[in-house]
Protein backbone atom coordinates (compact mmCIF):
# COMPACT_ATOMS: atom_id res chain seq x y z
CA UNK A 1 0.00 0.00 0.00
CA UNK A 2 2.37 2.82 -1.22
CA UNK A 3 -0.74 5.20 -1.00
CA UNK A 4 -1.04 7.30 2.43
CA UNK A 5 -4.55 7.15 2.63
CA UNK A 6 -4.65 3.99 1.42
CA UNK A 7 -3.64 2.26 5.31
CA UNK A 8 -6.53 4.22 7.21
CA UNK A 9 -8.93 3.25 4.35
CA UNK A 10 -8.81 -0.49 4.84
CA UNK A 11 -8.20 0.13 9.22
CA UNK A 12 -12.15 1.39 8.08
CA UNK A 13 -13.23 -1.47 6.19
CA UNK A 14 -11.21 -3.72 9.00
CA UNK A 15 -13.93 -1.81 11.71
CA UNK A 16 -16.79 -1.53 9.75
CA UNK A 17 -16.84 -5.44 8.98
CA UNK A 18 -15.97 -6.03 12.84
CA UNK A 19 -18.97 -3.80 14.25
CA UNK A 20 -21.14 -5.79 11.20
CA UNK A 21 -19.92 -8.89 13.14
CA UNK A 22 -19.47 -8.10 16.57
CA UNK A 23 -23.25 -6.28 16.80
CA UNK A 24 -24.91 -9.08 15.19
CA UNK A 25 -22.60 -12.39 16.99
CA UNK A 26 -22.74 -10.12 20.32
CA UNK A 27 -26.15 -8.94 20.52
CA UNK A 28 -26.98 -13.03 19.75
CA UNK A 29 -24.97 -13.67 22.66
CA UNK A 30 -26.01 -11.30 25.10
CA UNK A 31 -29.82 -12.69 23.78
CA UNK A 32 -28.45 -16.42 24.49
CA UNK A 33 -27.15 -14.79 27.98
CA UNK A 34 -31.19 -13.34 28.61
CA UNK A 35 -30.63 -10.22 27.23
CA UNK A 36 -33.43 -8.48 25.66
CA UNK A 37 -35.97 -11.17 26.37
CA UNK A 38 -38.54 -11.24 24.09
CA UNK A 39 -36.45 -10.84 21.27
CA UNK A 40 -36.58 -14.46 19.23
CA UNK A 41 -33.51 -15.77 17.93
CA UNK A 42 -34.71 -16.33 15.05
CA UNK A 43 -35.17 -12.54 14.61
CA UNK A 44 -31.81 -12.11 15.41
CA UNK A 45 -30.83 -15.70 13.19
CA UNK A 46 -31.46 -13.60 10.38
CA UNK A 47 -28.69 -10.63 11.09
CA UNK A 48 -26.41 -13.70 10.81
CA UNK A 49 -25.93 -13.25 6.90
CA UNK A 50 -24.62 -9.73 8.06
CA UNK A 51 -22.29 -10.82 10.09
CA UNK A 52 -20.84 -13.20 8.06
CA UNK A 53 -20.47 -10.46 5.47
CA UNK A 54 -18.68 -8.12 8.19
CA UNK A 55 -16.51 -10.89 8.86
CA UNK A 56 -15.58 -11.45 5.09
CA UNK A 57 -15.26 -7.42 4.77
CA UNK A 58 -12.78 -7.95 8.26
CA UNK A 59 -10.75 -11.09 6.75
CA UNK A 60 -10.22 -9.15 3.05
CA UNK A 61 -8.86 -5.95 5.05
CA UNK A 62 -7.20 -7.88 7.42
CA UNK A 63 -5.20 -10.30 4.58
CA UNK A 64 -4.37 -6.49 3.44
CA UNK A 65 -2.67 -5.64 6.26
CA UNK A 66 -0.60 -8.90 6.44
CA UNK A 67 0.69 -8.52 2.77
CA UNK A 68 2.03 -5.05 3.29
CA UNK A 69 4.12 -5.95 6.54
CA UNK A 70 3.91 -9.74 7.02
CA UNK A 71 6.39 -9.42 9.99
CA UNK A 72 4.75 -6.87 11.91
CA UNK A 73 2.46 -9.21 12.18
CA UNK A 74 3.53 -13.18 11.78
CA UNK A 75 6.07 -12.55 14.65
CA UNK A 76 3.35 -10.54 16.84
CA UNK A 77 2.43 -12.24 19.98
CA UNK A 78 -0.84 -10.18 20.12
CA UNK A 79 -1.71 -11.40 16.50
CA UNK A 80 -0.88 -14.42 16.93
CA UNK A 81 -3.29 -14.88 20.17
CA UNK A 82 -5.76 -12.78 18.30
CA UNK A 83 -5.66 -15.90 15.32
CA UNK A 84 -6.27 -18.21 18.23
CA UNK A 85 -9.28 -16.67 19.75
CA UNK A 86 -10.59 -16.17 16.22
CA UNK A 87 -10.04 -20.21 15.88
CA UNK A 88 -11.72 -21.14 19.15
CA UNK A 89 -14.49 -18.55 18.26
CA UNK A 90 -14.69 -20.81 14.98
CA UNK A 91 -14.71 -23.98 16.43
CA UNK A 92 -17.37 -22.69 19.39
CA UNK A 93 -20.04 -21.62 16.88
CA UNK A 94 -19.19 -24.39 14.84
CA UNK A 95 -20.25 -26.64 17.58
CA UNK A 96 -23.17 -24.77 18.73
CA UNK A 97 -24.70 -25.35 15.21
CA UNK A 98 -23.89 -28.51 15.15
CA UNK A 99 -25.14 -29.46 18.82
CA UNK A 100 -27.56 -26.84 20.30
CA UNK A 101 -28.75 -23.97 18.34
CA UNK A 102 -31.86 -25.79 16.80
CA UNK A 103 -33.27 -25.85 20.30
CA UNK A 104 -31.83 -22.79 21.08
CA UNK A 105 -33.75 -20.68 18.64
CA UNK A 106 -36.84 -22.81 19.18
CA UNK A 107 -37.08 -21.49 22.72
CA UNK A 108 -39.93 -19.33 23.65
CA UNK A 109 -39.31 -15.38 23.28
CA UNK A 110 -39.25 -14.59 26.76
CA UNK A 111 -37.32 -17.81 28.08
CA UNK A 112 -33.42 -18.47 28.68
CA UNK A 113 -32.29 -21.24 25.88
CA UNK A 114 -30.52 -23.83 27.71
CA UNK A 115 -27.45 -24.02 29.81
CA UNK A 116 -25.46 -25.11 27.16
CA UNK A 117 -26.60 -22.62 24.65
CA UNK A 118 -25.58 -20.03 27.53
CA UNK A 119 -22.11 -21.77 27.50
CA UNK A 120 -21.71 -21.35 23.87
CA UNK A 121 -22.52 -17.49 23.55
CA UNK A 122 -20.45 -16.99 27.03
CA UNK A 123 -17.29 -18.61 24.92
CA UNK A 124 -18.56 -16.79 21.88
CA UNK A 125 -18.55 -13.52 23.46
CA UNK A 126 -15.28 -13.74 25.30
CA UNK A 127 -14.00 -14.86 22.58
CA UNK A 128 -14.67 -11.74 19.96
CA UNK A 129 -13.58 -9.43 22.95
CA UNK A 130 -10.45 -11.19 23.08
CA UNK A 131 -10.22 -10.78 19.25
CA UNK A 132 -10.57 -6.56 20.02
CA UNK A 133 -8.76 -6.66 22.43
CA UNK A 134 -5.90 -8.11 21.08
CA UNK A 135 -6.24 -6.23 17.35
CA UNK A 136 -5.88 -2.81 20.01
CA UNK A 137 -2.65 -4.20 20.83
CA UNK A 138 -1.02 -4.84 17.61
CA UNK A 139 0.74 -1.88 17.83
CA UNK A 140 2.04 -2.51 21.53
CA UNK A 141 4.24 -5.80 20.34
CA UNK A 142 5.45 -5.11 16.87
CA UNK A 143 8.59 -6.37 16.22
CA UNK A 144 11.81 -4.26 17.45
CA UNK A 145 13.05 -3.36 14.54
CA UNK A 146 9.46 -1.16 14.04
CA UNK A 147 10.01 0.67 16.84
CA UNK A 148 12.74 3.18 15.66
CA UNK A 149 10.91 5.39 12.86
CA UNK A 150 14.70 6.72 12.09
CA UNK A 151 17.14 3.13 11.74
CA UNK B 1 -4.28 28.29 17.70
CA UNK B 2 -4.91 31.16 20.08
CA UNK B 3 -2.73 31.90 23.34
CA UNK B 4 -5.38 30.98 25.70
CA UNK B 5 -6.11 27.52 23.66
CA UNK B 6 -2.55 26.73 23.79
CA UNK B 7 -2.13 27.45 27.43
CA UNK B 8 -5.55 25.27 27.90
CA UNK B 9 -4.00 22.53 26.57
CA UNK B 10 -0.15 22.99 27.89
CA UNK B 11 -1.80 23.17 31.65
CA UNK B 12 -3.55 19.43 30.27
CA UNK B 13 -0.20 17.96 28.96
CA UNK B 14 1.54 19.03 31.43
CA UNK B 15 -0.75 17.48 34.09
CA UNK B 16 -0.02 14.25 36.01
CA UNK B 17 -2.62 12.12 34.61
CA UNK B 18 -1.54 13.21 31.01
CA UNK B 19 1.96 12.65 31.58
CA UNK B 20 0.81 9.21 32.97
CA UNK B 21 -1.28 8.53 30.09
CA UNK B 22 1.21 9.27 27.29
CA UNK B 23 4.55 8.14 29.21
CA UNK B 24 3.27 5.07 30.99
CA UNK B 25 2.63 1.94 28.17
CA UNK B 26 -0.51 0.38 29.49
CA UNK B 27 -3.13 2.99 30.68
CA UNK B 28 -3.05 3.95 27.01
CA UNK B 29 -3.51 0.73 25.71
CA UNK B 30 -5.90 -0.18 28.30
CA UNK B 31 -7.88 2.77 27.49
CA UNK B 32 -7.77 1.90 23.54
CA UNK B 33 -8.71 -1.67 24.23
CA UNK B 34 -12.12 0.04 26.24
CA UNK B 35 -12.78 2.50 23.62
CA UNK B 36 -13.03 -0.56 20.93
CA UNK B 37 -15.02 -2.26 23.07
CA UNK B 38 -17.56 0.64 23.69
CA UNK B 39 -17.47 1.47 20.57
CA UNK B 40 -18.48 -1.51 19.10
CA UNK B 41 -21.22 -2.27 21.58
CA UNK B 42 -22.72 0.88 20.46
CA UNK B 43 -22.37 0.88 17.32
CA UNK B 44 -22.95 -2.76 16.88
CA UNK B 45 -26.08 -2.54 18.92
CA UNK B 46 -26.87 0.71 16.65
CA UNK B 47 -26.56 -1.30 13.25
CA UNK B 48 -28.59 -4.24 14.44
CA UNK B 49 -31.46 -1.94 15.99
CA UNK B 50 -31.92 0.04 12.79
CA UNK B 51 -31.70 -3.17 10.30
CA UNK B 52 -34.34 -4.45 12.35
CA UNK B 53 -36.11 -1.57 11.77
CA UNK B 54 -35.45 -1.92 8.07
CA UNK B 55 -37.26 -5.49 8.21
CA UNK B 56 -33.76 -7.78 8.22
CA UNK B 57 -34.82 -9.31 11.43
CA UNK B 58 -38.53 -9.94 10.72
CA UNK B 59 -39.11 -9.89 14.50
CA UNK B 60 -43.00 -9.57 15.69
CA UNK B 61 -42.15 -7.61 18.42
CA UNK B 62 -39.60 -4.62 16.92
CA UNK B 63 -39.99 -2.94 20.16
CA UNK B 64 -38.34 -5.72 21.99
CA UNK B 65 -35.18 -4.69 20.47
CA UNK B 66 -35.33 -1.83 22.96
CA UNK B 67 -33.82 -4.48 25.48
CA UNK B 68 -30.48 -4.14 23.72
CA UNK B 69 -30.33 0.13 24.50
CA UNK B 70 -29.09 -1.28 27.88
CA UNK B 71 -26.18 -2.70 26.13
CA UNK B 72 -25.01 0.42 23.98
CA UNK B 73 -25.93 2.70 26.67
CA UNK B 74 -23.18 0.55 28.53
CA UNK B 75 -20.95 0.36 25.60
CA UNK B 76 -21.29 3.99 25.30
CA UNK B 77 -20.45 4.81 28.99
CA UNK B 78 -16.79 2.68 28.47
CA UNK B 79 -16.34 5.05 24.74
CA UNK B 80 -16.86 8.13 26.56
CA UNK B 81 -14.59 7.53 29.59
CA UNK B 82 -12.32 5.78 27.56
CA UNK B 83 -12.07 8.44 25.19
CA UNK B 84 -11.87 11.48 28.09
CA UNK B 85 -8.85 9.29 29.77
CA UNK B 86 -7.77 9.55 25.56
CA UNK B 87 -8.22 12.52 25.22
CA UNK B 88 -6.09 13.51 28.34
CA UNK B 89 -3.34 12.20 26.85
CA UNK B 90 -3.11 14.00 23.62
CA UNK B 91 -5.38 16.64 23.99
CA UNK B 92 -4.15 19.19 21.35
CA UNK B 93 -4.50 16.02 19.16
CA UNK B 94 -8.30 15.32 19.21
CA UNK B 95 -9.48 19.22 19.71
CA UNK B 96 -7.47 20.87 17.12
CA UNK B 97 -8.77 18.38 14.77
CA UNK B 98 -11.67 18.79 12.54
CA UNK B 99 -12.14 15.37 11.84
CA UNK B 100 -12.73 14.71 16.03
CA UNK B 101 -15.74 17.17 15.73
CA UNK B 102 -17.22 15.29 12.50
CA UNK B 103 -16.73 12.07 14.96
CA UNK B 104 -18.87 13.70 17.34
CA UNK B 105 -21.10 15.78 15.17
CA UNK B 106 -21.72 12.11 13.58
CA UNK B 107 -22.12 10.43 16.92
CA UNK B 108 -25.05 13.15 17.83
CA UNK B 109 -26.71 12.74 14.63
CA UNK B 110 -27.12 9.02 15.21
CA UNK B 111 -28.40 9.34 18.83
CA UNK B 112 -30.57 11.81 17.91
CA UNK B 113 -31.81 9.79 14.75
CA UNK B 114 -31.95 6.26 17.16
CA UNK B 115 -34.03 7.93 20.08
CA UNK B 116 -36.43 9.23 17.16
CA UNK B 117 -36.71 5.65 16.25
CA UNK B 118 -37.50 4.17 19.83
CA UNK B 119 -39.77 7.01 20.18
CA UNK B 120 -42.15 6.68 16.92
CA UNK B 121 -41.17 3.00 15.80
CA UNK B 122 -41.40 0.99 18.75
CA UNK B 123 -44.49 2.58 20.22
CA UNK B 124 -45.93 1.95 17.31
CA UNK B 125 -44.50 -1.39 17.13
CA UNK B 126 -45.71 -2.50 21.41
CA UNK B 127 -49.11 -0.87 20.20
CA UNK B 128 -49.42 -3.31 16.93
CA UNK B 129 -49.46 -0.17 14.27
CA UNK B 130 -47.59 0.05 11.18
CA UNK B 131 -44.61 1.89 11.21
CA UNK B 132 -44.02 5.71 10.52
CA UNK B 133 -43.48 6.20 6.63
CA UNK B 134 -40.13 8.05 7.79
CA UNK B 135 -39.29 4.63 9.93
CA UNK B 136 -37.01 3.56 7.07
CA UNK B 137 -35.52 6.32 6.16
CA UNK B 138 -34.26 7.34 9.36
CA UNK B 139 -32.63 3.84 10.18
CA UNK B 140 -30.99 4.47 7.25
CA UNK B 141 -29.48 7.50 8.30
CA UNK B 142 -28.84 6.42 11.18
CA UNK B 143 -26.90 3.74 9.46
CA UNK B 144 -24.84 6.19 7.42
CA UNK B 145 -24.31 8.20 11.30
CA UNK B 146 -22.66 4.75 12.94
CA UNK B 147 -20.20 4.20 10.17
CA UNK B 148 -19.45 7.52 10.03
CA UNK B 149 -18.56 7.77 13.54
CA UNK B 150 -16.14 4.52 12.84
CA UNK B 151 -14.49 6.57 10.02
CA UNK B 152 -14.10 9.38 11.69
CA UNK B 153 -12.39 8.01 14.56
CA UNK B 154 -9.96 5.89 12.17
CA UNK B 155 -9.14 9.21 10.35
CA UNK B 156 -7.98 10.41 13.41
CA UNK B 157 -4.80 9.15 13.36
CA UNK B 158 -3.92 10.35 9.96
CA UNK B 159 -5.18 13.30 10.13
CA UNK B 160 -4.00 15.35 12.85
CA UNK B 161 -1.59 18.64 12.42
CA UNK B 162 -0.72 18.72 16.05
CA UNK B 163 0.32 16.16 18.36
CA UNK B 164 1.48 18.20 21.18
CA UNK B 165 1.41 21.96 22.34
CA UNK B 166 3.78 21.28 24.81
CA UNK B 167 7.75 21.03 25.30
Amino acid sequence: MGWYWGWPIIEIVHFTGLCLLFGTVALYDLRMLGVARGVALSSLQRLIPVGLAGFALSVCSGLMFIVTMPDQYLYNPAFQIKMGLLAVAGLNVSLFYGTTAQRAIATADQALPPLRARVFGAVSLSCWLGVIACGRVITLYRPSWHWCAWC
Amino acid sequence: MTTAMHAFFVAIEQSGASVWMREETSPYFVALIFHAWGMALLVGGGLVVCLAVLGLARSKSLHRFAGFFVVMKLGALSAVLSGVALLLGYPAKALTNPVFALKLACLLCAVVAMRWLARHCFTAAAQGLPLPAASRRVAVLALLFWWGVVAAGKLLLYSNSVLLVGP
